[in-house]
């Protein structure tokens, strides 16, 4: 399950934290490490949270957040860091991959430009000779040809944009990469290269890759761990294998149950995917109370905390029996 | 302050100043051409009822200001509505039609740009004499361009939107998709882009009879009162103050309420 | 980008013969001529100085006279001012206007983008607010109500600049008049520039930015400045171009012998040929500064570039 370039400290590692826009608590009581090396999937519909927590782990939440708990990254406790300490760590200890190449890009610069600008920003060692091939490097780590500097993004297809965005993101070596939905734009076989990409990072590169998604089932084929976000909470976190086929949490199992498949019996009805969770995280019991077929009186009056179940951490008064 | 509430405030100041021009006047004793030979240049007082003070010649400084905020308000929106119709009916054949039309329309709006309002409201003032109808013209003139350029870009936009694009392939006439897709989309943006423009036309109908082209003596406009005022400053500031900071009140309600129409149009788009 | 500059160069030309051929149309169309005024002129004198000037022969020919002697570069003489030649007036005149007009310009986008950029980024507090209210009284301000205002207070009261001239040419002569060329084009500026650093601060590209860990200074540089400064160029195209043209009120007010006279001055004295010479000057810097503009533009988005041949 994990790559034998694991590293002793976990890379990315969240205990306790919880986040809130000013009164509004957007995610709570959130534990969850990644390895060097790791791929770990961050699923959850949207509104559940996933992007305020790459945010937070940033250092970038919105100006009036807070944050309880600690976090981690690459053995540095950032729980209380002050922005020139986030500077030095952002693009050099922790790196994010956003969603959209066209808007997360500047329109009026070059590739090449945003590159070296990235290169320079975190150079390891003063050699400008290093720094210009490291930039250079990293594109062909894409697999974009060099002549791609001198385009700008309204140039770019939406699989060049993606690559772009991760060549920006490792340029500084990162030792934890931050994949935002990477392929929610892209075809079918876009997307697939761009993961394959992602994964190489944690399987060559050593690297720790949180990825975040809505698509359980194409990011769960790659991840090693999936951890899924619902409320924000973090109601699954275990083996990507056995998520996908044998969850504990009724809202995950009710989840994968709510893939069409094209495996037989095809006529059966589908059943219905559990409707969207409270955006916020609940305050008294579990969000998902109200539509739990194995709901019990104090789900709906303490929230449940993880405990663990085999190789999974569950958020839940009556997970399923293991068989 | 939320949006919808600086638009409400803005809004509510701006009928508030507008109802106090129309009745305002009223409430004092004095009228607009009265001399008071016994306070002339007197300061704003209680005495008399000048609660504004008097000019040089003894004349109702309250009464003259607010008069002429209602002549110079209703000439800036006068002149904004006879823009927006002339302007947005430019703007919306050159964007729809395209080819020819759209370079000559777009030529003479280019040249109405190039043209010294200055000189078409001192050449109109010539021919037509003085006064308040020559300044909506002109006023309407400057009001028409801004507004022809804006809609021929939006009109083009909206041509282009996806849902246009879908209409025209199933078939929908030309015309029925301009009236139902094209021209509702057009107003919110108009409308917000004329309430911008009111408070420069404002300025520019106050420059007008400041150069003494528009409103003239006795009637009251902000611009006549300001070039007094200007002149008597050091002896009587108050001609000079009042009328300003009614024009500066005016401007500034106009512009928040303009400018909070706008971020709430575009955050709704 | 060379073929748009003489593209719109070319294409200016019959732009700005048509508003010379509006002009003179305009000009003439008034009753009266340059020499009613005069003190009682014999009949004689007056039929001689209109046939010197050419103004007793049909008008279409006094506009291909003039039109020709355009392309020429002579705009003909002054009808009141008999001695001087309008050519030789402008050559005065628009430097003066220029140097005020650009120097208030210079101002008001320092002030502006710097107001403007400052107000977004402390958004809601109370240094945005003061700059907010500040801006609104600024636009509401022309230079005809706020030139007597600062001349009685730093002129006449403080004693802090001369009243009025400019013809040892000090600096010191140009802050007032500068100050209130400046103002409500500054509080412009501020207003445009705050609300669209405010838009582009919110867009995915920023955050982006500061999530490679670039300093704030670099971001706001390189990231904030250029998409915000886009709405800034639309509406300098014509600003520019009245600012620079000559501001009557400002040249009368402070005593300085710019071209801001030459317009309403020579309307009311009928003297076409000056009239004409300012509207001349005046349309080629609304052109000048509208194709100004718009290659800033480009330069700001390249995507615009690759539309650029269509525009």
């Amino acid at each position: 399950m994990r790559s034998p370039a694991m590293r002793e400290t976990p890379v990315l590692a969240l205990h306790g934290f919880g986040v809130s826009y000013g009164a509004r608590p957007v995610l709570a009581d959130l534990d969850l490490e990644v390895a060097g090396g790791e791929v770990v999937a961050l699923v959850g519909a949207s509104g559940a949270g996933k992007t305020a927590l790459l945010r937070a782990i940033l250092g970038l939440s919105p100006s009036g957040a807070t944050t309880r708990g600690t976090l981690g990254i690459a053995g540095r406790d950032l729980s209380a860091a002050t922005p020139a300490v986030w500077r030095a760590v952002r693009g050099r200890e922790v790196a994010w991959v956003p969603q959209d190449p066209l808007t997360a890009l500047p329109s009026h610069r070059t590739v090449g430009a945003v590159l070296d600008e990235v290169v320079t920003a975190h150079p390891r060692g003063r050699d400008r000779g290093l720094q210009r091939a490291r930039a250079a490097a990293v594109l062909a780590e894409v697999g974009l040809p060099a002549d791609f500097r001198l385009r700008y993004p309204h140039q770019l297809s939406g699989g060049q944009g993606q690559r772009v965005l991760l060549a920006l993101a490792l340029a500084g070596e990162p030792a934890l990469l931050l994949a935002d939905e990477p392929t929610s734009a892209l075809d079918p076989i876009a997307t697939r290269e761009i993961l394959d990409l992602v994964v190489h990072q944690a399987r060559h590169a050593g690297r720790a890759v949180l990825l975040v998604s809505h698509d359980l089932e194409a990011t769960g084929r790659v991840a090693d761990r999936v951890a899924v976000l619902a409320g924000g909470r973090l109601l699954e976190v275990g083996p990507a294998r056995t998520v996908l086929t044998a969850a504990y949490h009724p809202y995950v199992e009710a989840l994968v149950a709510a893939r069409p498949t094209l495996a037989p019996p095809h006529r059966t009805p589908l059943p219905s995917a559990p409707t969207a969770m409270p955006c916020a995280p609940a305050e008294a019991g579990c969000g998902f109370a109200l539509q739990c077929p194995r709901v019990q009186t104090r789900c709906r009056e303490r929230v449940p905390h993880g405990q663990t179940h085999g190789a999974h951490t569950v958020a839940c008064y009556a997970p399923r029996e293991p068989s | 302050m939320t949006p919808s509430t600086r638009i409400q405030t803005a809004l509510g100041l701006l009928l508030l100043l507008t109802a106090w021009a129309l009745v305002g006047p009223a409430l004092s004793p004095w009228s607009a051409a009265t001399l008071d030979w016994d306070h002339p240049a007197a300061a704003p007082t209680a005495v008399a009822q000048h609660w504004f003070g008097t000019d040089t010649l003894g004349r109702d400084v309250y009464v003259r200001c607010w008069l002429g905020l209602r002549v110079s308000l209703s000439i800036a929106v006068l002149a904004a509505l006879g823009g927006l119709v002339i302007g947005t009916v430019t703007g919306a054949v050159a964007g729809s039609v395209g080819g020819a039309v759209d370079a000559l329309l777009m030529r003479v709006v280019d040249v109405g740009y190039a043209l010294p309002v200055v000189l078409l409201a001192l050449l109109l003032s010539v021919v037509w004499g003085r006064g308040s109808g020559t300044l909506v013209i002109a006023a309407g003139t400057v009001g028409w361009l801004a507004t022809a350029r804006m809609v021929r870009s939006e009109t083009r936009r909206l041509w282009h939107a996806p849902y246009v694009e879908a209409a025209r392939l199933i078939g929908v006439a030309p015309v029925t998709l301009f009236l139902r897709h094209v021209w509702p989309n057009l107003m919110g943006p108009v409308l917000v882009h004329a309430t911008l423009t009111v408070p420069s036309l404002v300025v520019l109908e106050s420059f007008l009879s400041f150069l003494g082209l528009g409103v003239q003596e006795p009637a009251a406009s902000l611009g006549n009162l300001l070039h007094d005022g200007a002149r008597e400053m050091e002896r009587a500031p108050w001609l000079l103050i009042a009328p300003a900071a009614l024009l500066v009140v005016a401007l500034s309600t106009l512009t928040v309420l303009g400018e909070s129409l706008r971020d709430a149009v575009a955050r709704d788009a | 980008m060379l073929p748009l500059i003489v593209k719109r160069v070319l294409s200016g030309v019959p732009t700005v013969l048509a508003v010379v051929t509006l002009a003179f149309l305009m000009v003439r169309l008034a009753p009266g001529g340059p020499f009613d005024d005069e003190q009682r002129l014999p009949p004689a004198v007056k039929a001689n100085l209109d046939r010197a000037f050419g103004l007793d022969r049909p008008l279409a020919e006094q506009y291909l006279r003039y039109v020709n002697g355009l392309a020429h570069g002579d705009l003909g003489p002054s009808l009141r001012l008999r001695d001087r030649r309008v050519v030789d007036l402008v050559r005065d005149g628009l430097p003066v206007s220029l140097t005020l007009g650009g120097l208030a310009l210079l101002l008001a986008l320092a002030v502006g983008i710097g107001g403007g950029l400052s107000s977004a980024l402390a958004r809601g507090g109370g240094w945005d607010r003061a700059l907010g209210a500040a801006s609104v009284v600024a636009v509401a301000l022309p230079p005809y109500v706020t030139a007597p205002i600062l001349v009685w207070l730093f002129a006449v009261t403080l004693g802090w600049c001369p009243v009025a001239g400019w013809e040892a040419h000090r600096p010191l002569d140009l802050v007032l008049p500068v100050v209130a060329l400046a103002l409500p084009t500054a509080g412009s500026v501020l207003r445009i520039v705050r609300a669209s650093a405010l838009d582009v601060l919110a867009s995915p590209a920023i955050l982006a930015a500061r999530a490679r860990g670039l300093t704030e200074a670099r971001v706001l540089w390189l990231y904030v400045l250029p998409p915000a400064l886009s709405p800034v160029l639309a509406y300098l195209g014509g600003a520019a171009a009245a600012l620079l043209g000559g501001s009557l009120v400002v040249e009368t007010v402070f005593g300085l012998p710019g071209m801001g006279r030459f317009l309403v001055e020579g309307a009311l004295n009928r003297d076409y040929t000056l009239v004409l010479g300012k509207v001349v000057v005046y349309a080629v810097l609304v052109l000048g500064f509208n194709l100004l503009a718009d290659l800033g533009a480009l330069a700001l988005d390249p995507r615009q570039r690759d539309r650029a041949g269509h525009a």
